[in-house]
């Protein structure tokens, strides 16, 4: 009896057993998972800087001028982008134009006409703003924008590595390249590694004021001219790699020239950021205070638009009455405004009508120009040209006015002088940038 | 009767008893091993190729994770990863969930192709993790779009309550808020790392993705290795050996058809998936855009087949903005951070 229930007792020692067996056949051990670290985050905070209104005194108080803004190239911006910009310039007294509407040359027979446009409307300019073109400048229109400058014009070049633009072959013509790369810095930024943070500057009128900017996706550029703007040192280029000191601002080849590689800082709300509407604000007093020289060829654009009686109209003898108020009108209808006068006010701009034999009443004139006026008609570059169906005119810049004088050698001349001015024709007869002569062979060349 | 009394004996004799029983006590021990507790360790298998994580595939891969943590004779869990990442709070939902599953049992992941962004986020809530030297690993960091520079001129038609009623940010909270992510992005590497990570904050979201090889010398990953690796590692964990695989998608699937012959019984399979089509035909029907439904070609079968799991599964109704806002004016914009990888499309 003891055996048999000692057999028994067999089974669950022996199912213990082929489990304890079976366990440490499969199982080794047993899975002790670490505390998994904690994950917290509240030591991360927001870095963005609440928008900042600065004040905006115009630092010269109100001047007159013509502030273009190129759009014939498909532009990469828009015009709601550049309201803050525009408001800034146009409340330090200058008129604000856009040339062009953004749309590309759909047809080569559009090409002339654009370029007379801008060849028009640079005449009348003072400042000039390109911003992204992305139709490349074509060499006779970048032959126009460095004549604007010659004559003083200011130019300011505006690039952005975030938007598509064709800007190098018009910059490059005045000491610019834009490189092809974005700046970023992952140390110290404005809430993104693309917006870089600037806080050194060149000492400068355009500088004055600024402690730190950020663009929000600013290139690099370099330049024949000095830096204006510069970045940490710990910046890098998206081309380069390496960490040093960029410059995203900085002059072209003169002080006419003003290149930036960011368009984002003058773009509402963020021309709020920090010192960026204190740049705006430079930007638009340097485009403001342009001191560009305006040459015979610039008719009628020396003449200030927009202002009561701003010209004098006289005339050498009672019968050139109709010739002074064809002029009058033609000036009104490009917003100069005039009137006849009777005697000459050396503190007015003037236009002066006469024949050959009313030459002395304006021969202070003719002389600074070394215009002779005798049995021949002479300048120092055309020493002979015949009386007969000959014009003269002369612009006079003397005592901070400006005399145009216009003489022929008999009505007709002087009325085929009158409608080549008018028509811009007489810039064929430039001999300098303030004489002009005509010959005409024939009556018929006179005009009506 | 010599004979029965001869097998009685022989049945009450101890001997043979001892010996019955015996045999008895072992079955026992094994069946109570095998059926009861704890049975055949396994390793569940969950295989992830390549996918953006977006809210449907963080649901699937949800799934096979919560099913790998229910089967308790999952001793150990090994995933193979292929993701460029996505949508950035799916992604995030996935390292949770991998995460809680460690909690319990060891996983194990191995990185093949491509785990970055979201993925390696994913990727950070395993216990241990391979990759191969030409994987490719990491972009810690999010991308994200804005809107212009100048908002848009506001529709005199429509009225809001608050200026940020409609948009909900400024631009440039936006774009802080992208900052704010990419730091936690930051920071979860940086706890579950720990001090295994020789790269620097800096470095590291400055998101550039790194080769398998490098990867491991850096420390965003354990070592390198392939399955087998894991396997071991995942079994060595565990505390396992001689271990059965699961697979766990084949699984999650079964599970699926089981559920979807309960919404759709019938005696016949082939009239289940009919029937179950004729619900798919009416509803699309009432909406006037749908597909023809009886097609046999692979495609559209595959597109029926997607329809269902939608319609079955995720109870995906009205994804359309027209369903539920029918005439609303505005259209509405999707979550826009990701955590993804793009890449350089060469």
């Amino acid at each position: 009896m003891p055996g048999k229930l000692a057999a028994i007792a067999l089974l669950p020692l022996l199912a213990a057993a082929a489990f304890a067996v079976a366990y440490f056949v499969f199982y080794r051990g047993g899975y002790d998972p670490q505390p998994s670290p904690a994950v917290t985050f509240d030591h991360i905070e927001t870095s963005a800087v609440p928008p900042r209104v600065s004040s905006d005194p115009p630092a010269g108080g109100l001047r007159q001028g013509l502030l273009l803004i190129d759009a014939q190239h498909a532009n990469s911006f828009s015009e709601r982008e550049l309201v803050n910009f525009v408001s800034r310039v146009a409340d330090r007294g200058y008129d604000v134009e856009m040339l062009g509407d953004f749309t590309p040359i759909q047809h080569p027979s559009q090409v002339q006409p654009r370029l007379s446009q801008m060849a028009a409307k640079l005449r009348q300019a003072d400042s000039f703003v390109v911003i992204l073109p992305q139709v490349p400048y074509s060499g006779t229109e970048a032959a126009l924008v460095e004549g604007f400058v010659r004559k003083g014009g200011r130019l300011l070049l505006v690039s952005d590595p975030g938007r598509p633009q064709s800007i190098n072959e018009l910059a490059q013509r005045f000491g610019v390249d834009f490189q092809s790369d974005y700046l970023y810095n992952t140390r110290e930024n404005d809430a993104n590694f693309k917006r870089i943070l600037v806080r050194e500057f060149q000492p400068d009128q355009l500088t004055s004021g600024l402690e730190t900017i950020t663009f929000e996706y600013a290139g690099s550029l370099q330049s024949s001219g000095e830096g204006l703007a510069f970045t940490s040192a710990n910046t890098r280029s998206s081309v380069l790699e390496s960490t040093e000191t960029y410059t995203p601002m900085a002059w072209g080849s003169s002080r006419n020239v003003l290149a930036i590689s960011d368009f984002t800082f003058m773009v509402p709300i963020n021309d709020s950021l920090m010192d960026n509407g204190k740049l705006v604000s430079n930007i638009a007093d340097y485009l403001t205070s342009s001191e560009r020289e305006f040459h015979l060829s610039d008719f009628p654009y020396f003449y200030r638009t927009g202002q009561a009686d701003s010209v004098d109209i006289l005339i050498g003898r009672p019968d050139l009455l109709s010739t002074g108020q064809q002029i009058k009108t033609a000036l009104a209808n490009r917003r100069i405004n005039a009137r006849v006068a009777a005697s000459e006010d050396f503190s007015r701009d003037s236009l002066f009508l006469g024949l050959y034999d009313d030459a002395p009443q304006v021969a202070q004139y003719l002389a600074v120009a070394g215009v002779r006026i005798d049995d021949t008609l002479g300048t120092a570059s055309v020493p002979e040209l015949p009386l007969e169906n000959s014009t003269v005119m002369v612009l006079d810049q003397g005592q901070d006015r400006n005399m145009l004088v216009l003489l022929a050698d008999s009505p007709a001349s002087l009325n085929g002088a009158v409608s080549r001015l008018l028509s811009g024709e007489f810039r064929g007869d430039l001999v300098d940038d303030f004489v002009a002569l005509r010959r005409f062979e024939e009556v018929g060349q006179m005009g009506p | 009767m010599g004979i029965l009394s001869d097998l009685a004996s022989f049945i009450t004799n101890w001997v043979t008893i001892a010996v019955v029983m015996a045999a008895l006590g072992i079955a026992a021990g094994l069946l109570v091993f095998v059926f009861l507790f704890p049975g055949k360790p396994k390793i569940g298998v969950i295989d992830i190729p390549f996918t953006v994580i977006t809210e449907d595939s963080a649901f699937v891969i949800t799934e096979y994770l919560n099913y790998a943590r229910r089967d308790d004779s999952i001793k150990a869990v090994v995933i193979k990863l292929t993701s460029p990442g996505g949508w950035a709070a799916a992604s995030e939902r996935l390292y949770v969930e991998t995460r809680k599953l460690r909690e319990e049992k060891p996983v194990v992941l191995v990185m093949n192709d491509l785990v970055a962004s979201g993925g390696y986020m994913m990727s950070m809530g395993a216990s241990h993790t391979y990759a191969q030297t030409t994987s490719l690993v990491g972009n810690v960091g999010l991308v994200s779009f804005n809107g212009p520079l100048v908002p848009p001129i506001p529709d005199e038609s429509v009225l809001s309550s608050g200026p940020y009623k409609i948009s909900g940010f400024t631009r440039d909270e936006w774009i802080s808020t992208l900052d704010e992510l990419k730091d936690s992005f930051a920071h979860i590497v940086l706890s579950e790392r720990g001090s295994e990570l020789r790269i620097t904050e800096e470095e590291l979201v400055e998101a550039k993705v790194y080769t398998g090889l490098r990867a491991v010398r850096l420390g965003l990953v354990d070592e390198l290795g392939g399955d087998s690796d894991a396997f071991r590692k995942a079994a060595e964990m565990a505390g396992i050996s001689n271990y059965g695989l699961v697979d766990v998608n084949l699984e999650v699937l079964k599970e699926f058809v089981k559920d979807f012959e309960d919404i759709f019984p019938s005696a016949d399979k082939g009239s289940t998936s009919d029937a179950a089509l004729s619900v798919l035909d009416r509803r699309y029907a009432e909406d006037g855009a749908a597909p023809t439904l009886g097609g046999g070609e692979t495609g559209a079968a595959q597109e029926r087949l997607d329809a269902l799991l939608g319609l079955v599964r995720y109870g995906r109704l009205g994804v359309e903005q027209d369903d539920p806002l029918p005439g609303f004016p505005m259209e509405l914009s999707h979550p826009n951070f990701y955590y993804l990888y793009v890449g350089d499309a060469r």
